[in-house]
């Protein structure tokens, strides 16, 4: 391919209206998640993050039928349920994850029921479960790119307290951090995060944009910053691979995008694998040099 | 102690479910004292350094603040944990580990300032570790990340430190620094409380022991390895012990 080829290749699906629409969505959606996911992924939350995902699922059907905002009802449907599991697992015998499978796993079949009642039931149940990024209008894109800025902005803004809850709840706890409140926070901004996802990549692939780029930034990143940098890089670009991927192989763009971001984190584990041994004996000769500082520090 | 105890715990009871942490303990700290706290695992050591710090709520009991702590006391009570409850293997330098601790004195809306890098480079000069600040958590030693705790809560002026398990899986270098600083907060004023297993460190640098006891409350059988004979051993001056329970008349 001639370098005019490729220029050619790379921009005729811009000519599109609605592929530019859909590239904007797919940018802001992993940026989003990838910052977002940082955080859910150094908690050791996939398992919320997925139960999060399918329990907004109600909510977006239930304004869907009364044809009101589905963010709004993601978000209603995303505090009730975080209440619910809240509430169950006061119960002693019930683990917090045993309380999120109960919860998600009702609400998701609550979403399903509701929009069985409807006539156009498999083409809206597709449409929300796979994610429609090329029915992506300007106004869809406004509201997402404004979610973005709300759920990025109350993340600089509580910057403090997300990585002290993070790295210590126990320090955070002692210098006067409302675990709840800042909980409650982070589980807003997910929800938010899953919403603009919803419909680029879909309800069941949601949680790959939010794992997926953590994961693979979390295995290389020795630092915060870097870590949400790489894992909000890898998200952007997974995002626009995976739709020129979709546009010339005819691939579901949801499923592209995610087998993107699932590739690049195979290549990045098996090349951190393959480092493995020349680290471990980094790390040794390290060891070394630190025993041998300590033993020089004067004794008492 | 004649002046007025910072922190003064009255009756104090825990219960995890149907096990019984503590039993009915009362205790006065106070401004430039050092004290420890020792026993045998599960005497519930931990449990009331969580009880001062609040982060454990006494099942019955009061805890009195000096009103000298101002409105906030429990700010100025800093709980050091043990090393093994972070988590070292998150993304953070050890300059990035320690800034957490200046968190009251960083705004929201500004960038990091100067004099907070600043406060939490010569909270590692003290613990020395200065020149591993750039470190990846992940790659200290055991006692290099007890120190990098230290220094997190010495970036911050306290009236109280709490420290758990603070001579634990160190070598021997850290430990005699950790009874230097422990001394010096001691000569600032500060009052500091710690629960250790090291009887060695305990004796050397504490004003008084608090001996707890394994069991149910003050009715169970002391455990064997702190009779009175073994700790009277263990502890030679026998004058400075405080025995929680039963054995209280040791103390006379």
């Amino acid at each position: 391919m001639s370098s005019f080829g490729i220029y050619d290749w790379l921009a005729e699906p811009w000519r599109l209206i609605f592929m530019q629409h859909a590239f904007l969505a797919i940018v802001i959606v992993g940026l989003v998640c990838g910052v977002v996911g940082t955080f859910v992924v150094l908690r050791g939350m996939a398992f919320v993050g997925d139960a999060f995902a399918h329990a907004v699922f109600p909510g977006i059907v239930i304004a869907f039928l009364l044809g009101s905002s589905i963010f709004v009802g993601a978000l209603v449907a995303a505090v009730v349920v975080s209440l619910g599991i809240g509430v169950l697992s006061q119960s002693e015998r019930l683990h917090e994850d045993t309380a999120i499978g109960v919860m998600f796993a009702g609400a998701f079949a609550l979403g399903i029921a509701l929009i069985s009642s409807t006539s156009s039931y498999s083409r809206d149940l597709t449409s929300f479960l796979l994610g429609n990024i090329l029915g992506v209008g300007r106004n869809d894109l406004l509201l997402t790119a404004g979610i973005a800025a709300v759920v990025l902005g109350a993340l600089v803004v509580f910057r403090r307290e997300m990585v002290l809850i993070t790295f210590d709840r126990t320090l955070a706890a002692s210098l006067g951090v409302h675990l709840w409140r800042y909980d409650q926070l982070f589980l807003i901004l997910l929800a938010l995060a899953i919403v603009t996802a919803l419909q680029t990549v879909g309800n069941i692939l949601v949680l790959a944009m939010l794992i997926t780029p953590a994961a693979t930034a979390r295995l290389v990143a020795d630092r915060l910053p870097a870590m949400l940098a790489l894992s909000a890089g890898i998200g952007v670009l997974s995002g626009i691979s995976g739709l020129y991927l979709s546009y010339y192989w005819n691939v579901a763009s949801g499923a592209a995008i995610v087998l993107v971001a699932t590739g690049v984190f195979f290549v990045v584990w098996t090349v951190v694998q393959l480092q493995q041994p020349y680290r471990r004996w980094r790390h040794a000769s390290a060891a070394r040099t630190a025993a041998e500082e300590q033993a020089s520090l004067p004794q008492p | 102690m004649t002046t007025q105890p910072l922190v003064e715990l009255e009756h104090i009871s825990v219960a995890y479910g149907d096990r019984i942490a503590l039993d009915d303990v009362s205790l006065s700290l106070h401004a430039g004292e050092v004290i420890a706290f020792v026993g045998p695992n599960g005497a519930g050591k931990s449990t009331l350094l969580k009880t001062i710090a609040g982060h454990v709520r006494p099942d019955r009991g009061t805890v009195t603040f000096s009103p000298a702590l101002g409105p906030h006391p429990r700010q100025q009570i800093i709980y050091v944990p043990q090393r093994d409850r972070l988590d070292w293997s998150l993304p953070a330098s050890v300059l990035d580990l320690v800034l957490m601790g200046s968190y009251r004195e960083t705004s929201r809306w500004r960038p990091l300032r100067r004099e907070s890098t600043d406060a939490a480079l010569r909270a590692l000069d003290v613990v020395g570790m200065r020149h591993h600040a750039d470190t990846q958590i992940g790659r200290l030693s055991g006692g290099q990340q007890q120190r990098v705790v230290l220094a997190r809560a010495l970036i911050r002026p306290a009236a109280m430190y709490l420290l758990d398990e603070p001579f634990t899986g160190v070598d021997a270098p850290t430990e005699a620094l950790f009874e230097e600083v422990i001394m010096s907060l001691r000569a600032e004023g500060k009052c500091v409380v710690m629960a250790t297993h090291n009887m060695d460190c305990a004796r050397d640098t504490s004003d008084r022991l608090l001996v707890l006891r394994t069991g149910v409350g003050g009715t169970a059988p002391p455990a064997e390895a702190l009779t009175p004979l073994t700790i009277a051993v263990a502890f030679g001056d026998i004058s400075r012990l405080h025995i929680h329970g039963q054995d209280a008349h040791l103390h006379e």
